[in-house]
């Protein structure tokens, strides 16, 4: 009879659900994929719904419970802070204590009830995992390594903010950790929220507007903010920094620093932003080289497991690949917390039941497509009730035409398979379009996906050319290492002296679409073993084209969670400029859809990110 | 509203004790030792905790 674990993560953000059968992840899926609600932190009982499905199980049958944190660490640190604070944030302190000490602390007792009135039967045995614990062994045991050196770097669990480990086999030794209110992650956020995004939601946005600036800012953020030692760890100025104990990211010294008060939300981009952007990035890049040199020179390791938010830092990803610190990297595809329900029911496998690991192809993420799927009827049922009038084909008939719509310039939704779990769309759930079309970019960013117009597009490439077209080595199959585009496929500009958002509309290669203002594209490589039809499509695409290469975005709008179901699809598509849709077989062409309305503007459904 | 109540109702008992016990505490742990490492630029080679000590410690 098989073991089965839920890894659960909620409470806070990215909630999910994670289901292992005998230590195999079967299913996995973020709850806001159901619920429509961007990084909804609630209990994901529709996750575990499908988990149940999939696996054809019922509660009952599922042996423990593990969640990804422990609330009493986690108090242990709001008094450890607020304390050592003191008197500083006294209200605010007996404000968070009454909510914690009535209601956070007792997650196990929370999520009894939950399981019991949402699923009527008697909640499983439920467990605690360390938070970064839960981190390093989401990285580590679903990694290709028999032996590898793991780091995780996040904003905050309990204590820790950065820590290493060594994994062998089926265990998982802690060799160091920095602890809270010193965070890489915290510092790159405080300059999000400094810049006018949304913190644990707009710092990939900030990585994005680095090539728009230049570093001015890197020297002052060394000598005020941060001291960084030369084996990688750090400490933060917290004379600069609110969030220990307060409402805000930064202090008024912080503004001070960088001349004025942070941007407003959606307010204007300027200098100051680019730059400021450009030179946190410098910073985390420059720790994480120097965390992760100590690490293998301490560890002696020729591999690296990373994971944690920081670990989406596909930059800073890029550069610990090019520069060779480690022989072999492998990031974790749900890096931030929803991959915390992974590693914790992991934890309880292999560490906690001592079950031996066997490593078999290229990871244990099955590409990371561990979400649910529709088969032809229930698509066909599901069209016909949301009135969509499309045709069917044939697989052979299907890739070929799809491959047409996109090198005559459409742009084309791409729904397939299982649904991805993890950030990322990986030809699943996709937009696609024509990475040589000039025009691509701006279309895709402001009539279909309604976002800022500087915001980059990633390449989705065959991973048999993808040297050909990129200056990279191992394989990207989950889009989060950023590598330059190969010299021989950039154009030469002459140097107009364009700063910031000029620099936006220049054709700078022959993939223009996917080529950011540094000539850098955040890679994803398609092997033969990844998704079949995504492959199959591109293929088709290159065999009429020559070209190996296609934007890939995920399928949503700004401040939407990631298509689910084909109703969610359709909709999507119908808000937008796109111009087909693909579910399954299924073909929709928007010209021959009816008129679609909607009581209220849908731009006002979702909170900006 | 009753976990509202509940949570409005022991915050208020909690400052008597934050008074009490957590505000001395913290300026005592303050001039004594640096908990949560706030001096900036101390004379220190490393910022790493070691795990072992770390768990000695629980």
């Amino acid at each position: 009879m098989s073991t089965y674990l839920l890894g659960i993560s909620c409470f806070y953000h990215d909630s999910a659900a994670v289901l292992l059968r005998d230590g195999e992840v079967i299913a996995a899926a973020q709850e806001e994929r159901f619920t429509r609600i961007k990084h909804d932190s609630a209990f994901p009982v529709n996750a575990v719904r499908f988990c149940l499905a999939h696996a054809g199980i019922a509660l009952r049958d599922i042996d423990k419970v593990l969640y990804y944190e422990d609330p009493h660490l986690k108090f242990s640190r709001i008094v450890g802070t607020f304390s050592a604070l003191a008197p500083r944030g006294a209200f605010e302190f007996c404000k968070t204590a009454g909510v914690w000490l009535t209601r956070k602390l007792y997650v196990r007792s929370q999520l009894r009830d939950l399981f019991e009135t949402s699923f009527e039967i008697a909640a499983p045995v439920i467990e605690y995992v360390e938070h970064h614990e839960s981190h390093a062994a989401s990285a580590f045991f679903a990694s290709p390594f028999e032996e590898a050196a793991v780091l995780c770097v996040d904003g905050v669990g309990e204590w820790a903010t950065t820590s290493a480990w060594v994994g062998r086999g089926n265990s998982l030794e802690k060799l160091w950790e920095i602890r809270f209110p010193h965070s890489l992650g915290l510092l790159y956020s405080a300059v999000t929220w400094f810049c006018g995004f949304k913190v644990d939601s707009g710092e990939y946005k900030l990585m994005g507007l680095a090539p728009y600036g230049v570093p001015r800012y890197a020297e002052q953020i060394r000598q005020h903010l941060i001291d960084i030692k030369d084996d990688g760890s750090f400490q933060l100025n917290m004379r600069y920094f609110d969030y220990a104990v307060g409402h805000t990211m930064t202090t008024a010294k912080f503004d001070a620093l960088f001349g004025g008060p942070r941007r407003e939300p959606e307010g204007l981009l300027t200098a100051r932003e680019f730059d400021l952007a450009a030179s946190i990035q410098v910073i985390l890049e420059e720790v994480m080289l120097k965390l992760t040199s100590h690490l293998r020179q301490a560890t002696g390791m020729d591999n690296l497991c990373m994971a944690g938010g920081v670990a989406l830092n596909c930059v800073a990803n890029g550069k610990i690949a090019e520069r060779h610190v480690f022989d072999r990297i492998w990031v974790q595809p749900a890096a931030g917390d929803a991959g915390g329900a992974l590693g914790a029911a992991y934890t309880d496998w292999f560490t906690r039941r001592g079950n031996t690991r066997r490593i078999a192809g290229r990871d244990a993420m099955s590409g990371s497509l561990l979400g649910t799927q529709y088969d032809r009827d229930e698509v066909r049922e599901r069209l016909d009730a949301v009135g969509a009038v499309y045709r069917e084909c044939t697989e052979l008939e299907l890739f070929p035409e799809v491959a047409s719509f996109l090198a005559e310039g459409d742009v084309v939704g791409w729904f397939q398979g299982r649904m991805e779990f993890g950030p990322r769309s990986l030809g699943s759930r996709s937009i696609l379009g024509d990475a040589r079309n000039v025009d691509m970019q701006t279309t895709m960013n402001l009539k279909i996906k309604n976002r800022e117009s500087f915001r980059p597009f990633a390449p989705a490439v065959l991973e048999e050319y993808s040297k050909e077209w990129f200056d990279h080595e191992a394989e990207s199959p989950y889009m989060l290492f950023v590598h330059p585009v190969a010299a021989g496929r950039r154009k030469q500009l002459p140097d107009r002296g364009e700063t910031g958002l000029e620099k936006l509309r220049q054709i700078r290669s022959e993939v223009p679409a996917i080529t950011h203002v540094d000539y850098s594209a955040r890679l994803q490589t398609i092997g033969e073993d990844s998704n079949p039809a995504f492959r199959e499509l591109v293929r088709a695409f290159h065999r009429q084209t020559g070209c190996p290469v296609v934007v890939n975005t995920s399928f949503n709008v700004r401040g939407e969670p990631i298509v689910q179901s084909p109703e969610d699809a359709y909709r999507c598509f119908m808000r937008t400029a796109m111009d087909y849709l693909v579910v399954g077989n299924f073909i929709l062409e928007k010209r021959a859809q009816p008129d679609w309305q909607e009581a209220c503007d849908w731009r006002t459904e979702f909170a900006l990110d | 509203m009753r976990n509202v109540i509940m949570a409005t109702v022991v915050s208020l008992l909690v400052f008597p004790l934050y008074l009490v016990l957590m505000l001395p505490y913290g300026l005592i742990a303050r001039m004594v030792s640096d908990p949560l490492r706030l001096r900036f630029r101390p004379k220190r080679e490393t910022y790493y905790r070691p795990a072992r000590r770390m768990e000695m410690a629980r």
